[in-house]
């Protein structure tokens, strides 16, 4: 944890630091390119750079996130899933119980916005913009507006 | 309370039916028979007419046109049931109490009327008058209908106008009166023509080579007939809406025991189908019953429907057949179930008979508005009699109760499944959060 604030404090303050011992998860572009200071950039980033870049990210993501934001990301992932699969369906199949529908696909919707802010609220990270909101709060409050989500979406998909 | 009130009145009204139709044995709209015949006219050369209509239980009372006390009403009800009017040669009006006007209220009032043209002379005023408010345009005074191909040679071998007609052509209303196709119809008389009334219709019409001509003109010059060929009406009826029906005829002669017992005449049995029909004693149907009711339900005629259900409709119809009444069958009853326009028009099919009626049913579903509708069935087919019956019931829009469920409709279970899956999964990351533990609080705290 320690090392990502670091990278983030710097960033904050100067985005020309380079001495900042790991590559930050958020700013991937800026770390890969100011680590070789010294060789060229190229103009057009190649498909074997990419996946660098893709890999470097995903790795720096393995390591350095907190697990309960992996946990929340998977969620938030799987919610994504659940409702692209209900949109295919409604298109393949049509409409008809469109409360059904709707209430579906809106309590993923709902679900995942619920998660994305437990995500910025939980997240150390963000620890300086919430100072009155801890972690604990912030979970407290997604269980209770989750309820909230559970009991209008059970409610409207009849 | 009102059950037994109604069942009274249904007693009632049972009673009145069958004294009624003990009073009217053959025809079905009553039996006291008005002829009026005028002086110059014999009873006996129409025995045979006369004799028949006695036969079915016509009750006649034969009176002159001149006749002081005759009145189609007395005490502002229809005085007979029914009226044969024969045209006067001699004199000049038939009387205050046959002009049109009374004659119209008579037809109006539901009283039929059967007009025998004399051969002699068309063109009395008020009987004029009268069939020109029925649309049918009278010849002139003195006027002979002719065929120069289709004559009988024994009684007019110069002037060809007594005239043979054929009733496989000529007889255009054939269904109705059911005339024997290989005899022939002794004629002689003049003809009309038919005006646009579209409740008008022809019995009899004349060949082709026929026309109307002027005996009095000479011969060449007709060269303008008054009319001419298939245009030339011979026998025309019309039914009024109240169902009341007039037979006009354009010349008596053709009813004459004459006319009857010559060889091969078809008349006898003609005269008999005008006035069956005239006098309502064929082509009568009647509609018994209509009913309308959920499919697969008890409950008759509710006031309300629902949209989107299934809704049956019965109706019964018989047929005045002799002296009783027996199921009429048909293909072309139809229904339409109507807001301002027809939503549906159904064919009715006859599901079988019921007593003495024929039932036509059909089950649809009503249409997806709501709104005031009718069940209207209007049967109206050239010689038989008019059914027009309308019922209007409300279809209101479905209760917010009456939808189907979701878990009732099996394309929904793809989204009542996520819904659990999402809520299952929820509940499992809530007991992964709470135990998932603070992985790198320490150090955290240590900072």
């Amino acid at each position: 944890m320690a090392p990502k604030r670091t990278t983030r404090q710097a960033a904050a303050k100067a985005a020309a630091a380079s001495s900042s011992t790991s590559p930050a998860v958020e700013s991937p572009a800026v770390s890969s390119s100011s680590k070789p200071p010294s060789s060229t950039i190229p103009a057009v980033p190649t498909a074997a750079d990419t996946s660098a870049i893709v890999h470097q990210a995903w790795k720096s993501y393995v390591a350095d996130t907190p697990r309960k934001l992996k946990l929340v990301d998977t969620f938030m992932v799987f919610l994504v899933a659940v409702g692209l699969v209900q949109f295919v369906y409604c298109i393949l199949a049509g409409n008809y119980p469109f409360n059904a529908f709707l209430s579906g696909f809106s309590i993923t919707v709902g679900q995942f916005v619920l998660a994305a802010s437990l995500r910025i609220q939980a997240n150390p990270n963000n620890s300086s913009q919430f100072e009155k909101v801890t972690p604990e709060r912030a979970f407290a409050d997604f269980i209770f507006g989750s309820l909230v989500l559970h009991f209008f979406a059970y409610n409207f998909i009849n | 309370m009102a059950l037994f009130l109604r069942r009274i009145m249904l007693m009632l009204s049972i009673a009145f039916v069958a004294l009624v139709s003990i009073a009217t044995a053959l025809s079905t709209s009553g039996s006291k028979l008005l002829v009026v015949l005028d002086p110059s006219i014999k009873k006996e050369d129409y025995s045979i007419f006369f004799d028949d209509l006695k036969d079915r239980d016509f009750d006649l009372d034969f009176r002159t046109s001149n006749d002081p006390n005759l009145s189609l009403f007395s005490f502002g009800e229809r005085a007979y049931d029914q009226v044969i009017l024969t045209l006067p040669p001699t004199q000049k009006a038939l009387g205050p109490n046959l002009l049109a006007k009374p004659l119209l209220e008579f037809m109006t009032s539901g009283g039929n009327i059967l007009v025998l043209l004399n051969p002699a002379e068309h063109a009395l005023g008020s009987v004029r008058e009268f069939a020109r408010e029925l649309g049918i345009h009278l010849p002139f005074r003195d006027t002979k209908l002719v065929d120069h191909f289709n004559y009988d040679a024994a009684i007019s071998p110069e002037l060809h106008d007594a005239v043979i007609l054929d009733p496989a052509t000529d007889l255009v209303a054939a269904p109705l009166l059911q005339v024997d196709s290989t005899k022939k119809i002794l004629y002689s008389g003049s003809a009309f023509v038919l005006g646009n009334n579209h409740l008008l219709f022809p019995i009899l019409r004349a060949s082709d080579t026929a026309y109307v001509y002027d005996p009095a003109e000479e011969l060449l010059e007709s060269d303008a007939p008054f009319v001419s060929g298939t245009q030339a009406y011979v026998v025309a009826g019309i039914q009024a809406r109240d169902n009341a029906r007039a037979v006009i005829v354009a010349s008596s002669s053709m009813l004459s025991d004459e006319a009857f017992n010559a060889a091969d005449s078809a008349n006898r049995e003609l005269a008999a189908g005008i006035a069956k029909w005239t006098f309502q004693e064929t082509g009568v149907i009647k509609l018994k019953s209509v009913t309308h009711k959920l499919a697969n339900t008890v409950e008759e005629n509710p006031q309300i429907y629902r949209v989107k259900q299934d809704i049956t409709y019965e109706a019964e119809i018989s047929e005045w057949i002799d002296d009783k009444w027996v199921p009429f069958v048909a293909d072309d009853v139809q229904l339409e179930f109507t807001m301002l326009d027809p939503y549906y028009r159904l064919n009715l099919t006859a599901v079988g008979a019921s007593g003495d009626s024929e039932v036509y049913a059909t089950t649809f579903k009503s249409p997806d508005q709501h709104g005031m509708f009718t069940f209207n069935l209007n049967y109206k087919r050239t010689g038989l009699s008019y059914i027009e019956d309308k019922r209007t019931v409300t279809l209101r829009h479905f209760g917010h109760n009456e939808f189907l469920r979701s878990f009732e409709i099996p394309n929904a279970y793809p989204y009542i499944t996520s819904l659990v899956v999402v809520v299952v999964a929820w509940m499992l990351f809530i007991v992964l959060w709470v135990f998932s533990g603070p992985e790198k609080a320490p150090e955290k705290k240590t900072q």
